[in-house]
């Protein structure tokens, strides 16, 4: 993943590595902005949230961290003149804000469209530098006490088939379902 | 000493949203079992004379910062108002609606007080006194239980999930004015823009009418949106007919989009893949027309017409208007 990264543009890398299972999103901010503050740069980007825990925290709480200003889920963005302009996602449309630099946005999915690397950048990117670090992290405060399956929900009924079962659908939709 | 439930009340052009009466009226239950007060944090324009809305579902006391350049969202200004009101209450709880706004703000908030936030939950509880949250994780594949060991606990409530009921006794809250400094923004909140016509979002609609790859097209939504019409519902869409460019991210309802949970969704032309069905399996009721009786999305739909979508939408549409004339 971290050679892709490099593949796809990133100069170089840093990969910390934690001894314990901790996924409290306050512990590992905490260990990415200490990493940072050694680090010089106008933007940070994430991703809006991560697809295992789907937490959706570490961009803001490093960014408030490191004090500088963070625009969450945004689809667009236009860097110029020490200024950004984003446009974040939000219900019903999009808020249009602006931001001094340096600053922190985490990506909605429509920002970019992730392009496949080339052959001849993945093996560049084997020559990158990714500069490895253990970090100890803070104890959680969040702490998972069970994982389950959700729920299952039973099939339910075909009604029928083509636009002959349009009225019984709206029949068991209003008397059955009492939804209409 | 516990202290007091502080609930953000999430509001969009001077109107609580219903997700923000959602919060108050979980906060009321766990303020119940705490002993204790609610308070809500109102935020944003127009508030001044809509507090009561707030005591309706059971607020004690309100904390208003009203003002136009509350009018959108900004991060520094919000983030302000909410933290100088949970320093100078006492909150063991803290909660928010799971929205665009709540969860941006909610972490800032738990970096801040030094504690931690579960998002996106969709049952609260306590044990031995400590804050257990439900959600789902891993794209709604595991309910995780998770146990918020410092105070005060925060959680963001998943829009649509708890129901939002007039509490007993309803109470006229005193309110609170909350000053803030407008100085202190790195950030402009600049203007509103929407997706052509303005309207409903999916995570707040009632009915959704959603379309797959069996559309085949981006101009054949447009017997989607009829239907949408006659039903007071949304038009939203599958991840498939999005990356293919026919509709916007904005409606797309799965891991990747929206997680809806309408009272009514009717899914058109899609085969209900995971990442689909996670974001709408709490619908309350799936209705699936579909022409391949394979298709996944009849495993789990409440009620299921096999049949081309181009003939069995239009002749719905077209009923469902005879039907809505009638009652």
């Amino acid at each position: 993943m971290i050679v892709k990264a490099l593949a796809l543009g990133a100069d170089k890398a840093v990969l910390l590595k934690s001894e314990e299972t901790n996924s409290d999103p306050g512990s590992i901010s905490r260990a990415i902005a200490n990493e940072l503050k050694s680090h010089e740069f106008d933007v940070l980007l994430f991703g809006k949230k991560g697809v295992d825990d789907d937490n959706q925290q570490v961009g803001q709480m490093v960014s408030e961290l490191l004090d500088i200003p963070c625009v969450t889920q945004i689809v667009k963005l236009d860097i110029s003149d020490g200024r950004a302009v984003a446009q974040r996602e939000v219900e019903g449309g999009a808020i249009v804000v602006e931001t001094s630099l340096p600053a922190s946005f985490t990506a909605e999915k429509d920002l970019t469209i992730p392009r496949y690397a080339s052959l001849r950048e993945l093996v560049a990117a084997r020559k990158k530098p990714i500069v490895v670090k253990t970090v100890q992290l803070q104890p959680p405060s969040l702490e998972v006490i069970s994982v389950q399956n959700p729920p299952p929900r039973s099939p339910g009924k075909i009604v029928g088939k083509g636009v002959e079962a349009v009225p019984a659908l709206i029949r068991l939709l209003h008397e059955e379902a009492k939804v209409i | 000493m516990t202290g007091e439930v502080l609930v953000f009340a999430e509001s969009s052009a001077g109107t609580f949203r219903k997700s923000a009466y959602e919060a108050i009226t979980e906060g009321r239950r766990l303020a119940d079992l705490l002993k204790v007060d609610e308070y809500a944090l109102a935020i944003g324009t127009g508030l001044r004379e809509k507090t009561n809305e707030l005591g309706k579902y059971g607020a004690n006391k309100v904390l208003l910062a009203d003002d136009p350049s509350l009018e959108l969202f900004n991060a520094d200004y919000f983030r302000q108002i909410a933290l100088d009101v949970a320093r100078r209450t006492s909150p063991s709880i803290i909660l928010a609606a799971a929205t665009s706004t709540g969860k941006d703000l909610a972490p800032r908030l738990a970096v801040h007080l030094n504690t931690a936030l579960a998002s996106e939950c969709t049952h609260l509880d306590f044990d031995s006194g400590q804050l257990v949250a439900t959600r789902p994780a891993y794209a709604g594949k595991v309910l995780l239980k998770v146990k918020v060991k410092s105070k005060p606990s925060i959680a963001t409530l998943r829009p649509n999930v708890f129901t939002a009921k007039e509490a007993s006794p309803q109470r006229t809250p005193a309110v609170e004015v909350v000053e803030f400094k407008k100085a202190n923004s790195r950030m402009v909140a600049k203007e509103f823009v929407t997706h052509g016509s303005k309207k409903l979002d999916l995570t707040e609609a009632s009915v959704i009418i959603s379309g797959g790859r069996g559309m085949g097209g981006p101009q054949n939504y447009r017997i989607l949106e009829e239907l949408a019409e006659v039903m007071g519902g949304v038009v939203g869409a599958s991840r498939a007919s999005v990356d293919a460019g026919w509709r916007p991210h904005s409606d797309q309802v799965g891991q990747t989009g929206r997680t809806v949970s309408p009272t009514l969704y009717i899914a058109c032309g899609i085969s209900g893949a995971i990442q689909h069905r996670v974001g709408m399996i709490n619908s309350k009721v799936i209705v699936a027309i579909n022409k391949d009786p394979e298709a996944p999305i009849f495993g789990f739909a409440d009620y299921g017409v096999i049949g081309d979508v181009f003939e069995v939408v239009p002749a719905l549409t077209r009923e469902m208007k005879e039907f809505y004339g009638k009652n």
